[in-house]
């Protein structure tokens, strides 16, 4: 029958191992690495560690993320279903746990590690997966009984209990753990209200983000002594909105990572300094291999180098869309929404923060940045999409 | 929402047109937004590219340090040390380092090792270093302790090794942890070995060691600083951090002509006076009369040099209770000036010596000239000035004039001369003009001028009153006097030594101009033999020659005096000269100034070891 015919041929295509966005991964992962390096090197050896301290830690989560990724990518995600409820329980107990007992690790303030049996790692990074996993399988599994706002309800209290448990410590990861259902919401629900809705709350914000930042600094302060005083808000966390609006306010304090960061984009010109040559990176820009390396490719690659990944980061989404489109099911296409969705939001985030379009919150740019849970995490859920791509189904051999 | 069947036949959920739809436009406007980032970053770079570069440049410079040069040394013509600069040490913490957590199982593991190190070696106060390292993680640079001496640091560093590397039997490290994030600061701080001894004479360097202020330490400035060295790391080609280390070049030493000994005499001289008796100022200055190199050179006002702003050694801690701080201040420039080269005061008859050697060079007398003193002189206008003795000393010949020390004499062959030749004369000898001693704040002194110059001020001037002078100025005059009519600039300082004792630089005694001949030096010395053969300020056995001197200050009705003694030894060549003075001393009689005199005299001599003459 041509029909089925048809079908099979479009069978055949849509489910194959997809080796580009193997590819692109793999690319970003060891430009990655090189960038580390380049990053690093000086800091490792200031502080006595050797100058490839910070690169072979990296290499090693790359490496355990590949093998996650290869693991992941050849299991049929059907199985994925059995995963779901012990990840989001795993994911509380290890926010608890990081949170409320001295298995949590600080470092620069933030209490954002857990250390279980001489492995330390981000727990927030657990939650992120967790709530993919989650938000994919509830709506797979009760959107045809449960339509509306039963079901986008209980999903939104799922996922704002760990996203609670982050805030407190690392505000990015809360906004990324949010953002994942949201998305979600958006593209399956066929209630047009709904949807114009939330459109309507992203003008908003980008709404208020201008506003915020094109306001003069003497006007943002009036609002942000008002917010200090009749909101929970601190002194410290309104003073970023400052730095966010005037980079130059307080250059030697708040000011000093953001303006430093500028200086090292800035100085790149169109070809960058050359891989290694820039001097940002030499004390001056601080976390310059995590929160702050797209200030480091430009500054060594320059505009080239900074418009090369994000042309990678482009094709690794749409490669991923693909997937989700092409999707046996609901429940795989809403697992690639999940991880586009934290990729994205995560280098929109870092390359805008960085650049002063937001204000300053730490976060790693997906793939490259230094940060051994989040590369090995990424790399697995790399994994995933491709398992997706592959279709839920084992072809019989002809 | 779009069905399909699975396997057993059930329907299967899948994504619908609308539902792609959405997502399609979803990854649209997150790909624009990752463009619209792009193409800021290129405004960014455009917009502010030059301006950043600069920023980033003018950063870089902030990075390299400085090492400080050490100051040189001064030292005696014998080689003793008086004023050195010894390495300090200033303890650096870093607590980015200290507090450095490489695994989360052990958080800040050498936190513990570092700070009971700091403690055992300095006996620092643990609460005190511990809320220093909680309250500043992320710093990498506190200075935390000052003036560490070496011994100090030694023992930290002996610690610190034996800690971080001690093994046990099987080769194994003892301890886990380090001691580490500690470094030391090298900085230089100026010591002077005996404290207020010569302080007139070295003057005193501060904190910063580029700078001296006063004595030889001011005035050698530019010989004993060095000039500080860096240290600046960059990256090499193989990217690692490359330290560059331009070593600091230290000052010169300073090699004295002060001999410590003499001056430890006139020092010590000067204190039992000034323990007993009263007087404004005192200054002594010994000389070699045939270099006219200075040996010794002391004022009563002392200060510790490394602690140059307590004024107690001066002037006691009871008198300076309850004084503003502009009479502090007052105070101690006066503590610091040095008397015998930055104050003017009217010579006395010392001057007479030079009357009689301009009246030999002029020849308007010779030394068989005879003068009749009738006790004083006339005017006009019923002025007189009179000779010391109101007697008058009779008919005298030109010795006997100046061992009686005979004013009317002298203003008759003041008479002989006209003032043009008398000021001519006082140019030749160095007055009114500062004689380039190497000591900073030298006086003039005022001379008169030849073309109003009166009878009266010539009379005056001839016995040493009317115009004034410095006691460097008469000592280094009186010196070309005895030694052949040579005038040399006086020098306090011989030569300037690199740190391995080699000449840099050496100031050779320089002939000035020749001021009288050989037969007026040697009559002059006879003269001043006699003198003390007299009995004034002579030593027994040794073969002396002097000249007093007593000044009427001005105003001269206050009644305040200035004493003095020149002298020197041997007679018939000259190697060392005395020169004391002592202002308003409570007894207005010269032998104030003649016993100070003979007391450093004698012992300088019994210290040369001089034969007696036979």
């Amino acid at each position: 029958m041509k029909v089925k015919r048809l079908n099979l041929q479009d069978q055949q295509e849509k489910h194959s191992y997809d080796i580009s966005l193997l590819f692109v991964t793999v690319f970003l992962c060891v430009f990655g690495l090189i960038m580390v390096y380049s990053a690093s090197y000086y800091t490792a050896e200031m502080k006595g560690l050797g100058s490839s301290y910070y690169f072979r830690r990296q290499l090693i989560s790359d490496l355990v993320g590949l093998a996650g990724l290869l693991l992941l990518s050849w299991l049929p995600y059907r199985l994925y279903k059995w995963a779901v409820l012990p990840a989001y329980a795993v994911a509380i107990v290890l926010m608890i746990l990081t949170n409320y007992t001295r298995l949590g690790h600080t470092a620069g303030g933030r209490t954002r590690w857990i250390n279980l049996f001489g492995i330390t790692f981000q727990s927030a990074e657990v939650v992120k997966i967790a709530v993919i996993l989650v938000a994919a399988f509830l709506i797979f599994t009760y959107a045809r009984e449960y339509r509306g706002w039963k079901l986008w309800l209980t999903l939104l209290i799922l996922t704002a209990v760990p996203a609670a448990l982050v805030f407190s410590n690392d505000l990015s990861s809360a906004f990324i753990i949010l953002a994942i259902p949201l998305i979600m919401i958006f593209l399956v629900n066929d209630n047009r209200k709904l949807t114009v809705f939330l459109i309507f709350l992203l003008i908003l914000a980008a709404v208020a983000i201008l506003l915020l930042k094109f306001m003069s600094l003497d006007r943002l302060m009036k609002i942000g002594d008002w917010l200090v005083e009749h909101t929970p808000l601190h002194e410290y966390q309104v003073r970023r909105l400052y730095v966010w609006n005037d980079p130059t306010y307080d250059a030697r304090g708040d000011g000093y990572q953001v303006l430093q960061g500028l200086y090292a984009i800035g100085s790149g010109g169109i070809f960058g300094k050359g891989l290694g040559a820039g001097t940002q990176k030499l004390g001056f820009v601080p976390e310059a291999s995590n929160d702050m390396i797209f200030t480091i490719i430009c500054e060594e690659l320059g505009l080239f180098g900074a418009f090369a990944l994000i042309l990678l980061y482009i094709f690794m989404l749409s490669r991923m869309v693909q997937i989700a489109n092409r999707a046996d099911d609901i429940f795989g296409s809403l697992i690639v929404v999940g991880i586009i969705t934290q990729i994205a939001v995560q280098a929109v985030l870092h390359i805008g923060v960085v650049t002063n379009v937001f204000p300053n919150t730490g976060i790693s740019l997906p793939f490259i940045s230094y940060g051994g849970t989040s590369s090995a995490f990424l790399l697995a859920e790399v994994g995933m999409v491709i398992s997706v791509g592959r279709g839920n189904t084992l072809r019989k051999k002809k | 929402m779009k069905t399909s069947r699975d396997n057993n036949g059930r329907k299967r959920l899948k994504l619908n047109i609308y539902m792609r739809r959405k997502l399609t436009i979803t990854f649209g406007v997150v790909s624009a937004v990752l463009f619209a980032l792009a193409l800021y970053t290129a405004v960014l770079m455009r917009n502010n590219g030059d301006e950043y570069q600069k920023l980033i440049l003018s950063q870089q410079s902030y990075s390299s340090s400085t090492i400080p040069f050490k100051r040189g040394n001064i030292v005696d013509t014998k080689g003793t040390l008086l004023a050195y600069s010894e390495e300090v040490y200033n303890l650096i913490l870093d607590p980015s380092v200290i507090l450095y957590t490489a695994r989360a199982a052990e958080p800040e593991p050498n936190r513990q090792a570092t700070v009971d190190a700091l403690v055992a070696c300095f006996g620092f106060d643990r609460t005190d270093l511990e809320n220093t390292l909680s309250n500043n993680p992320a710093a990498m640079y506190i200075r935390y302790a000052q003036k560490l001496s070496a011994e100090d640091v030694n023992r930290f560093t002996l610690y610190q090794s034996n800690y971080n590397t001690a093994e046990d039997a099987a080769g194994k490290a003892v301890h886990k942890d380090k001691v580490t994030g500690v470094w030391f600061e090298t900085e230089y701080q100026r010591a002077y070995p005996y404290h207020e001894k010569a302080c007139t004479v070295l003057g005193f360097s501060g904190t910063d060691s580029s700078e001296g202020h006063w004595g030889i330490e001011e005035y050698y400035n530019e010989y004993l600083s060095g000039i500080n060295g860096k240290s600046y790391s960059y990256i090499n080609q193989d990217g690692e951090s490359e330290k560059v280390l331009q070593e600091a070049t230290d000052g010169y030493t300073v090699v004295s002509t002060i001999d410590w000994f003499i001056q430890s005499i006139v020092e010590e001289k000067i204190g039992a006076y000034k323990a007993e008796k009263g007087y404004k100022n005192i200054g002594v200055i010994v000389m070699d009369p045939s270099s006219t190199e200075i040996l010794a050179m002391a004022t009563d006002k002392c200060f510790d040099p490394s602690d140059p702003t307590d004024l107690s050694l001066t002037y006691g801690k009871e008198s300076l209770e309850g004084l503003s701080e502009e009479e502090l201040a007052d105070l101690q420039n006066q503590m610091w000036r040095n008397f015998t080269i930055s104050d003017v005061f009217p010579p006395g008859s010392v001057a007479k010596e030079l009357t009689v050697a301009m009246a030999l060079e002029e020849a308007v007398v010779t030394p068989d000239t005879l003068f009749v003193c009738d006790g004083g002189e006339e005017f006009g206008d019923g002025l007189v000035i009179h000779c010391h003795n109101r007697d008058g000393h009779g008919i005298l010949n030109l010795e006997e004039t100046l061992m009686n020390s005979c004013n009317d004499a002298m203003m008759n062959i003041a008479s002989r001369v006209t003032a043009a030749t008398m000021i001519r004369y006082q140019r030749l000898f160095g007055l009114g003009s500062r004689t380039g001693v190497d000591l900073p704040g030298e006086a003039t002194g005022i001379i008169f001028d030849a073309n109003t110059m009166s009878a009266v001020d010539m009379a005056t001037s001839s016995f040493g009153q009317g115009f004034s002078s410095t006691m460097i100025q008469m000592a280094s005059s009186y010196c070309s006097l005895i030694n052949g009519g040579f005038y040399y600039q006086p020098r306090i300082v011989s030569r300037i030594q690199d740190e391995n004792g080699n000449t840099v630089k050496s100031f050779e005694p320089e002939l000035v101009r020749k001021t009288v001949t050989e037969e007026t030096s040697a009559f002059l010395r006879t003269a001043a033999k006699h003198t003390v053969d007299q009995g004034v300020g002579n030593i027994d056995g040794y073969d002396i020659g002097g000249k007093t001197g007593t000044a009427n200050k001005y105003p001269i009705e206050e009644d305040q005096y200035v004493v003095s003694f020149m002298a020197f030894v041997p007679t018939d060549n000259p190697t060392l000269l005395v020169y004391a003075v002592i202002d308003e001393p409570v007894l207005k009689v010269s032998k104030e100034a003649i016993d100070l005199e003979v007391s450093i005299m004698k012992e300088i001599l019994e210290y040369r070891g001089v034969h007696k003459a036979q």
